[in-house]
Order: structure tokens, then sequence, then C-alpha cells
């Protein structure tokens, strides 16, 4: 044990300044050359790439604000006239925000991949500084820094959120600074004020403030004393949050004539109180990973674990930051219970979600996973680096954007490239073919995303929100009441849910490709039970098909024209209502 | 190379490749296990 310690001695003393050499130079080539592989097909691909759909395409809020002219006006009347009839302003997004700053700069495409590659980066330097300045800080570990920086900024990101969780390092790296009374000067401060205006209050600000309130807390229990600096960061950090997304409390705590669609949301929709349940659950989360924070394999990293383990016994920073982990994931396995037991007297438990608290899983495994090589490197160079690049090769494979993209690349795409998607010229095409403005006839879509009629300037009844009137809800519900009750999946995705107000079949169902039904699939729908009187009541002329409608006579619809386009092939129908009702486009 | 030991390190080089392996197929294949993400690969 004592030659060890001296032959490590040695080792550490005698070793030459490595950022010096050519082996660093190589390492650092070699990291930023594979930081920079994974902007290479979307920016080769350009607008025909692939992004992704789910919360990102599916729902282009910024858009639709920059089109309404209401980013920054949140007065109680202002609202979008081109969605839901005139959906109030203050449930869409913030318009203070770095993410929006990137979409009105450089538009829908321009302004995602900016912002994707920004998000990227800032997450490998912000982690390259946190291991740094925290806990690697021997020369010799910068292999290890880099590759670790180099996974954690390859993890699949939903970087409409932005920092969200790409940016935790850095934040952590200032709350750090600040526990520990160290170079607390401007850039840690710069970091606590920007980061509320690059990420979400919801997937960051509430379990960064947890996670430093805990901090906070447990030196206070440990030492016994105030630290004020910590106190102060976190208060200017929730402040800030609160000040950035000050529409969203506007709208939840003062708004008077505003019923959110929330009220009728029943968080066990798609949960089910079951032991076993949640400890699969509570295992997923720990060996992939949760698809809005990033899927992560930790396998390797576990590996690592045992590996160390056996070798070196516990290490109490290893230790603590394990139970943190398995803290984590049983509380979002078995947070269903804690919402059963607790929702009649905490309404916070089910509408704040604290289970999203594994937003901070990556940051923790990825430090982890450093802490562990760090203890191996010496002894196990060659298992060290193994593991690393397995752990690197997964974050590969996880990255969804990168491996559709490479798809589009190789000519075998899987899903809709960007330009395909939104297809201007078909869109154009059947705006021509309709001759109207407008503004004055509404549309709805069906097997298809009513982003893609938005982002083509048409007004929809139909919208991708995570927060409209609840009034309007039950409104837009008379148009497909007969689908709802035909099947259970539709009518739980719609009343219990009802994030995606969208005109749902019973026979497409409510899955990814429910909306995703491209023209090669040519599927269709037998029997809709469409109530097309209740959609012409809300203004509805046309209906964005992209299923053929077998009985579309019967049901008050006809067909006006079909469209062909890159993805899509969009069957226009005219809204024809048997009994002609008055129609009335409600506002707010 | 010194030839180590550990039990650990010998079966490493084995179970690694096949870790990333199964990992890959698991992605490739779409994922499909899981719902919750596999509509993303």
């Amino acid at each position: 044990m004592v030659a060890t310690t001296e032959a490590f001695k040695s080792h550490i003393l005698s070793e030459p300044h490595i950022s010096q050499t050519r082996i660093s130079v190589l390492a650092w080539s070699l990291t930023l050359s594979m930081l920079a592989l994974q902007f290479l097909p979307q920016i080769l691909l350009w607008d025909e790439a692939y992004i992704r759909i789910h919360d990102t395409l599916e729902g282009i809020d910024y858009e639709n604000l920059f089109a309404s002219g209401k980013t920054f006006d949140y007065s109680s009347n202002a609202s979008l006239e081109q969605v839901m009839n005139g959906l109030p302003r203050a449930a869409v997004k913030t318009g203070w925000s770095f993410v929006a700053l990137w979409h009105w700069l450089f538009g829908l495409y321009g302004g995602y991949l900016f912002n994707y590659v920004l998000v990227h980066i800032i997450a490998f330097g912000g982690m390259l500084l946190l291991l740094r300045n925290h806990f690697l800080q021997r020369q010799s570990q910068l292999w290890i820094v880099l590759g670790i920086s180099l996974c954690f900024s390859w993890l699949p990101f939903f970087t409409m959120l932005g920092l969200s969780v790409a940016g935790q390092p850095l934040v952590a790296l200032a709350l750090l600074n600040f526990w520990q009374n160290r170079k607390v000067g401007i850039s840690n401060w710069l970091i606590v004020c920007l980061f509320p205006f690059y990420a979400d209050i919801v997937w960051a600000g509430i379990p960064i403030l947890l996670f430093g309130s805990g901090m906070w807390l447990y030196q206070f229990w440990k030492i016994n004393r105030i630290n004020w600096y910590l106190i102060a960061a976190l208060g200017c950090m929730g402040a800030l949050f609160i000040a950035a997304n000050w529409q969203l409390f506007q709208l939840t705590f003062f708004a008077t004539d505003f019923v959110s669609h929330r009220l009728e949301y029943d968080y066990f929709y798609n949960k089910q109180l079951n032991f076993w349940q949640s400890l699969l659950e509570t295992f997923q989360l720990l060996l992939i990973g949760y698809h809005h924070v990033g899927i992560m394999v930790s396998a390797p990293i576990i590996l690592a674990v045992i590996h160390a383990w056996k070798r070196f016994g516990k290490d109490r920073q290893i230790v603590r930051i394990i139970v943190i982990l398995l803290s984590i994931s049983t509380f979002f396995g078995f947070y269903k219970f804690l919402v059963w037991a607790g929702e009649g007297h905490f309404v916070l438990l089910k509408s704040f979600k604290f289970e999203r608290i594994m937003a901070l899983l990556p940051l923790l495994w990825m430090l982890l996973f450093a802490l562990v090589l760090s203890k191996l490197e010496h002894l196990h160079k060659t298992s060290t680096t193994w593991l690393l690049i397995a752990q690197f090769v997964l974050c590969i494979f996880s990255q969804d954007e990168f491996t559709q993209n490479i798809r589009q690349l190789a000519g075998h795409p899987r899903k809709p490239n960007f330009k395909a998607f939104f297809d201007e010229e078909l869109f154009t095409e059947i705006n021509e073919f309709i001759g109207t403005p407008k503004a004055n006839y509404r549309v709805v879509s069906l097997g298809m995303h009513p982003s893609v009629a938005q982002f083509n300037g048409f007004y929809t009844l139909d919208l991708h929100a995570s927060m409209y009137d609840l009034r309007y809800k039950h409104q837009f519900r008379k148009i497909m009441a007969g689908e709802l009750a035909k099947s259970e999946i539709v009518h739980k995705e719609f009343d219990q849910f009802g994030n995606r107000c969208y005109l749902f079949s019973a026979e497409l169902g409510k899955d990814y490709d429910a909306f995703l039904c491209g023209k090669n699939e040519a599927r269709s729908i037998c029997q809709l039970d469409l109530n097309s009187g209740a959609l012409c009541e809300m203004g509805g002329c046309y209906l964005f098909s992209a299923v053929k409608i077998e009985n579309a006579e019967a049901t008050g619809l006809r067909l006006a024209n079909v469209f062909e386009g890159r993805f899509w092939e969009v069957n226009l129908y005219e809204v024809t209502p048997k009994e002609e009702p008055q129609k009335n486009i409600v506002s707010y | 190379m010194k030839k180590s030991n550990d039990a650990f390190e010998r079966i490493l080089p084995y179970l690694l490749p096949f870790l990333v392996l199964s990992s890959a197929l698991f992605f490739l294949i779409g994922g499909r296990l899981i719902s919750s993400i596999g509509s993303y690969y």
C-alpha cells in the first residue's frame, strides 16, 4: 500500500506538463473533432435534416408568437388569433428567453440549429470547467475530463428547453463556488443570473432550486454557518426565473377569467398504482434515463462503479452521489404513491410534478463516472479507456437526431426531414386553391400535427399546448365526441391529458405515428364520426387530412382536392354540415 | 502488458463490446420495448 502511494506520488511529481505535449494537443484535437461531429449531419443536410418532432416541431410556439406580434405583450387581453380562435398570450412560452431570441434572429431552422450547437458546446465547456475546478484537477486526468465532457455533450438534450440539462454543470460550478466561498466573482453571478433566461422553469428551475436549497441546508446542519452567498445566489436565480416566466404566474395565480385545461388533468391517466411497475420505472430511469432529460445508457458507469468498489472500497464522495442517484430514481418511480396519498391536501404535488427532479440525473451520472475513473486510472488504464469509449459509443447511439440524420444521409430516412415536414410549396398550393385570406377561416388537421398548418400561416383550431382554456377544450371536444366514445385510448389522451388539442380518430389512435401519416403509408379511416356542425360553429371551414376518409360525405365533409407533397398527401376536405349553423368564432 | 489477476478486468474486454452492441441493437431496432422512447429511434 505504501509502495503504491509512493509510486503514485512520484508519478505525479515527475509528470511533464501535459498541456504542452503532443499528447495533449492530440487529445484536444480529437475531442473537439468528436464534439463538432454531432453537428455535421445537420449542417450538411441543412433544412433537409431531421429535427426531433416530439415536443419540438409539434409545437412551434415561438413562430406563433412572432406571427401574432405579441411576444412581449403580457396584457390580459393579448391573444394569438391564429391559434385556437385567440389563445391567451400568457398561456404561451415566455419571450424573455435566449431560445426565443435565436428563433427570432435566425428563423425556425436556423434558430433551432444555432441553439442546438450552442447548447451542446455549453454542455461540453460547463462539464469541463466543473470537473477541472472541483473534481479532477491533476493534469494527468485531463483525458478523463475531456472524455466525460464529450460524453455529456453528446446526450440527446431537448434543446428547445435550452440549457435546462446541458447548462447544469455550469450552474453546479457556480453554486459550488458559492458553497465553498471561493472565486465568488462576476462570472458566477453571470451564470446564476443568465441561466433563468436560457432554461425551463419546470425542468431546470425547480430541480436546481430544490437541490441548491438542500446544499445550503446540509452546510448549515454540518457547520452551523449561514452561507449568505449561496442564499443570495439561489434567491437571485429564483426571482429571475419568476421574472422570466411572469406570464405563467400571472395566468396561474391572478387571472380571474381563465381556467386552465389542466384542471381536468388526471395524473394517473397513464400510470398505475403498482409496486412492481414503480420498481421497473425506477430501474428504467437508472439504466436508460428519461427522454425529456436525455436518454443515457448508464451500464458502463455501473460497471466502472462495481470495478472501482471491488478495488478501492468505499469513497465518501462516490457513495454520496450513488445515494442521491438511487434516491432520486426511487422518488421518481414511486412519486405516484405520494400524489395518490397527498393529492387532496397538496395540489402542488400533482401540478408541479416534483419527480422532475430527475432532470439532475445526467449530471450526477457523469460526475460519478468521472470520480470512479479517476480512481481506476493508474492501475487499470486500459479498462478505464474502454469504459470511457463504451460510454461514448452508447451516447452516440442514443443521440436520436444524429442517428436519424445518418439515415437521411444514407438515403434511408425513417422520419420526415424539416423541409418535408413543413412542405411550404405544398401548402402554398393549397392556399392558392382555397383562394380566401387565411384569417377568414379556420382549419383543423387529421393524421398530421397542426404545427404544419401553423408554420404555413393557416389559422388552426387545434394546437399542441401546455396550457389553454378549459372552455375551449370542452368546445373542441364536441367536434370528435363520437370518436372519443369509441376508443378508451384516445378518450384518455384527450379528456384526461389534453395537451394535444388535436382532432383524434379512434382508428388512428394516439401514438406518434397517428400524426405522422405519410403518403407512402396510404392510410385511411373507414368510419369517422365527426360533428361537422360543431366544427363549423368554431369557424372550421377546412380539414387538412393526411389520410383518406371513406365516409367523408356522410360525416359532413366534401373532398375538395388532393395535394401530394414530399412527405404528406393532403386530402383537403371542405366542411359542409347538413344544417348550416350560424358561424360563431369564439374569442376569449 | 502485465496480465491482470482481477476477474473483472479479464471479462471486461468481452463484456463491453457485448454491452455496446446489444445497446446499439436496441436503439437500431427502434427501442420498441419501451414505449416512451420508441418514437425517437
